[in-house]
């Protein structure tokens, strides 16, 4: 009778951890080179590290990047952080922002797409926009994407500034919620120190609740 | 609660960013209950969209009157809202929000357990719908019909479907079936001490959510 009683752990549903997908556009065009695209790749790290430190983000975050220089690359596609190898980038050729944005917006409807068909639960998707400079490409196509996205609350997107070239006014047409910062000099590791504890303050969040992330000050100016 | 030949279960999940939600989940459990109790009958014959009109305003004006002697905003005490009351020939259901109502129904012979009323939530996993929302009677869900094929009914909060329902598959888990049989066999109150007691062992492996659950069965 006792057994009866008793609720068998295969008697409970088996769902997946509600996912946090986040899309890097990273800058790796010819002025990276260097000291910043050596930082950029020693955060990259860091951040991959602290997911898969986090009980709980290392199931939950689903990470992508994208990155733009001589070219338009999809140097990563959302999966399991674990299964993931931490990408080496190399910087030089120009800055074809709005290509890129709209690969990572592509990627992140795919993203939604399989979730939906898993029948995975999914947070608001992220996109972190960074660069050193202006845009090369046009970005009227991309920046009105991202806007609409933001206006429906489908999409938050962090634009950041690298350094003094970085121009935010270009950065903020991709916004209209969340003002673009400047980085404090080539501080990624304090960037992605703030980007994986926010991910794992969203991936303990439960529906409803408020979810406040932890202030920036550490690597804005 | 069980009173005059009705029998009304009840859920509210208080909202997460809310401070009082605790509370207002609590008024809302009590107002249905009593309200529901107290108008089945002309309810389930009402046009539904004066039922809609009747409950919301009663879960407004219980909410209203509570944040009005607090001097605390109404959305404070945000909830969502399942409800199942049933009589020996009818039911009526309530849903606001996300969490789920399962039932127990006999299709050709066969006793099945199926969905009855799915979560109303944005696309996200983080969003859903409350009783102090502008548009409650747009996300008040009232489902009416015969008991005659149905044996009984469900109720979970979201944390509760985690543990309950298969996502993928699309239906509940083998743990449903089981707690409906219990009533079989068991009391009431000894299923609901052996109920609280897998939840507090078994469910907490499963989420880190807080689970509501409450189920019926016909005797």
């Amino acid at each position: 009778m006792r057994d009866f009683l008793e609720l068998r752990i295969d008697e409970l549903a088996d769902n997946p951890t509600a996912r946090v997908p986040v899309c890097l556009v990273l800058d790796t065009s010819g002025s990276m080179v260097g000291g910043p695209i050596k930082e950029l790749n020693n955060g990259i790290k860091f951040f991959f590290d602290s997911i898969k430190s986090d009980d709980i983000a290392k199931y939950a975050a689903e990470i992508a990047v994208v990155t733009f220089g001589e070219s338009v690359e999809k140097i990563l596609d959302f999966g399991f952080v674990e299964k993931q190898n931490v990408p080496m980038l190399r910087a030089n050729g120009m800055t074809p922002m709005g290509q890129a944005v709209n690969l990572a917006l592509d990627l992140l409807e795919q993203a939604k797409n399989q979730y939906s068909v898993a029948g995975v639960d999914y947070y608001q998707p992220w996109l972190v926009l960074m660069t050193d400079g202006a845009p090369t490409d046009d970005i009227a196509s991309a920046s009105q994407r991202a806007t609409n996205l933001v206006n429906q609350k489908k999409l938050t997107i962090f634009p950041i500034g690298i350094g003094t070239g970085a121009d935010l006014n270009v950065l903020s047409r991709f916004s209209p919620r969340n003002a673009p910062v400047r980085m404090k000099g080539v501080n990624f590791k304090a960037f992605f120190e703030w980007l994986s504890k926010s991910v794992a303050i969203t991936s303990q969040s439960i529906p409803g609740a408020n979810i406040n992330l932890p202030p920036t000050s550490g690597w804005t100016l | 609660m069980s009173k005059n030949g009705i029998t009304v279960l009840s859920l509210a999940d208080g909202a997460g960013s809310a401070k009082h939600s605790d509370t207002g989940a609590e008024i809302i459990v009590n107002q249905i209950n009593r309200l529901i109790i107290e108008n089945f009958h002309e309810f389930y014959e009402m046009n539904e969209d004066n039922l809609k009109v009747k409950i919301s305003s009663a879960i407004f004006y219980s909410l209203f009157w509570e944040s009005f002697e607090r001097n605390i905003p109404i959305k404070h005490l945000s909830s969502t809202l399942l409800f199942v009351a049933v009589n020996e020939s009818n039911y009526l259901v309530g849903h606001i929000g996300d969490g789920m109502i399962g039932y127990m129904h006999n299709e050709n012979m066969e006793v099945i357990v199926d969905v009855f009323s799915y979560p109303a939530k944005g696309e996200y996993y983080n969003s859903t719908f409350f009783t102090t929302d502008d548009n409650i009677q747009q996300q008040l869900r009232i489902y009416r019909g015969s008991m005659e094929k149905i044996e009984g009914f469900i109720i979970m909060s979201d944390g509760g479907d985690e543990v309950l329902f298969d996502k993928k598959e699309k239906k509940f888990s083998p743990a449903v079936r089981k707690i409906f049989d219990w009533l079989l066999d068991y009391s009431g109150e000894e299923v609901q001490a052996t109920l609280l007691k897998n939840m507090e062992e078994k469910f907490r492996l499963k989420t880190s959510d807080d689970c509501s659950v409450g189920v019926l069965r016909k005797n």
